[in-house]
């Protein structure tokens, strides 16, 4: 734990749209066809966490999120960077494969407890 | 028919606490409390709204998406992208419509002096209720724990006040919406709202996908050099302008400034009940009611767009 607050289940979707935001920036840079495909591979992969917190929110019981998001409070700084003033594609290709697997893996471990995987 | 007279008369329980506690319904009373009720009336309006369209939503990005890469559409992937099974959403709605027909009927026990009337509207309310239970057990235990934690205590709290309505004993009714009201039917409110709000972000993410195939399909045109076709690129360029003004719209769409809006109106009325009811007291009331109608509504507005797009 390192103090930071813990996330919210909004917040955690506030920071897969953000995420979803960077990636429209990049891809209306015309970057060449494998950082295309890359930037399609991690769109889908946030939509599918998000899609499945969504459903975390309508299915689940709040008192087993907090728990396993007050173990998460680490990772909260790193999410809510602003990826969209990064200077090079190639490093905001970077920083948005970070996010998003951070992002899948909160989401990987909510799906466990909830005993969905 | 009775389901668009209820839409009309919607308001909650603190309403009830407000108008009980001050006496009675006098003309001072009712414009802000006509405010209030009609605001409320956009509130459950509109979540009924977002959240009957998010299967819809969930069937257009997995559908799009498909298309996109040129993939078959398979049914059971679709069923598995909804987020709400069927009976969850028949739940939510008939929440809502308890939520409707309570609101209503206190608003009638505070306003009637006709027994008869609101005798028969307890029935209306209490079948409702019952309904809603009914519905709540049969739903899957460990999928629906926190909406049954909620919605649960909500139903029973309505059926009980619209029992004793249904008995005539409507001081009874009264004392028990005022004590053991307000907490069940503010945890539904919030566990509503905060589905409300998944919904929401499901859409936004839409509209971002369908930003994102536009650029593509729009830098894939600009590629073709010489061969490049205007007429083209210019319908591209149109449609991204469009789902960019979309998007900007949808910023004011968003469910927290109404449920904000919501639990903002609800201190006032707190606030005034508490208060020695000065003119100042009065007015500053009368105030927050307006203000709550014109944010719920220019917020009511704008979901009703995004729910087009």
């Amino acid at each position: 734990m390192t103090g930071e607050a813990i996330m919210t289940k909004k917040e955690l979707l506030d920071s897969i749209e953000s995420l979803l935001i960077a990636i429209n920036i990049l891809i209306s840079k015309e970057p060449g066809e494998t950082e295309q495909k890359e930037l399609d591979d991690l769109a889908g992969k946030l939509d599918k966490a998000q899609n499945s917190l969504v459903k975390l929110m309508i299915r689940e019981n709040d008192a087993e999120y907090m728990k396993l998001a007050g173990e998460l409070g680490a990772v909260n700084s790193r999410i809510k960077q602003d990826l969209t003033a990064l200077e090079t594609l190639g490093k905001a290709l970077d920083e948005v494969k970070q996010a998003v697997a951070l992002i899948s893996k909160i989401v990987e471990l909510f799906m466990a407890v909830a005993g969905k995987v | 028919m009775r389901q668009k007279r209820r839409t009309y008369r919607f308001t909650l329980l603190f309403l009830v606490l407000a108008v009980a506690l001050a006496g009675c319904a006098t003309v001072s009373w009712k414009v802000p409390i006509g405010n209030y009720k009609e605001a409320n009336t956009f509130v459950i309006e509109n979540t009924r709204t977002i959240i009957k369209q998010a299967n819809q939503v969930e069937r257009a990005i997995y559908i799009d998406k498909q298309v996109h890469d040129h993939s078959r559409i398979d049914l059971e992937d679709i069923q598995h992208a909804e987020v709400f099974f069927q009976d969850q959403l028949a739940a939510r709605m008939k929440a809502l419509d308890t939520m409707d027909a309570y609101g209503t009927l206190l608003l009638e026990i505070v306003n009637s002096d006709v027994p008869k009337s609101i005798a028969e509207n307890s029935g209306i309310v209490s079948q409702d209720a019952s309904n809603l239970l009914g519905m709540m057990a049969a739903l899957r235990d460990k999928e629906d724990a926190a909406f049954k934690s909620v919605a649960d205590p909500a139903a029973k709290l309505v059926s009980q006040v619209a029992g004793l309505a249904m008995d005539r004993k409507i001081r009874e009714a009264l004392d028990k919406a005022v004590e053991a009201g307000y907490e069940p039917m503010n945890r539904l409110i919030t566990l509503l709202g905060d589905e409300t709000y998944g919904a929401y972000k499901r859409k936004r993410n839409q509209l971002l996908q369908e930003q994102r195939y536009l650029l593509k399909d729009y830098n894939l045109e600009l590629k073709k050099g010489t061969s490049l076709k205007e007429d083209a690129l210019k319908k591209y360029a149109e449609q991204i302008k469009t789902e960019l003004n979309n998007w900007e719209e949808s910023a004011e769409a968003n469910p927290n400034l109404m449920f904000g809006a919501m639990t903002k109106a609800q201190v006032a009325l707190l606030a005034y009940t508490r208060s020695d009811k000065t003119p100042k007291d009065a007015d500053d009331f009368s105030y927050a009611m307006s203000d709550y109608l014109a944010r719920v509504k220019q917020v009511g507005v704008s979901m009703k767009n995004l729910s087009q797009f």
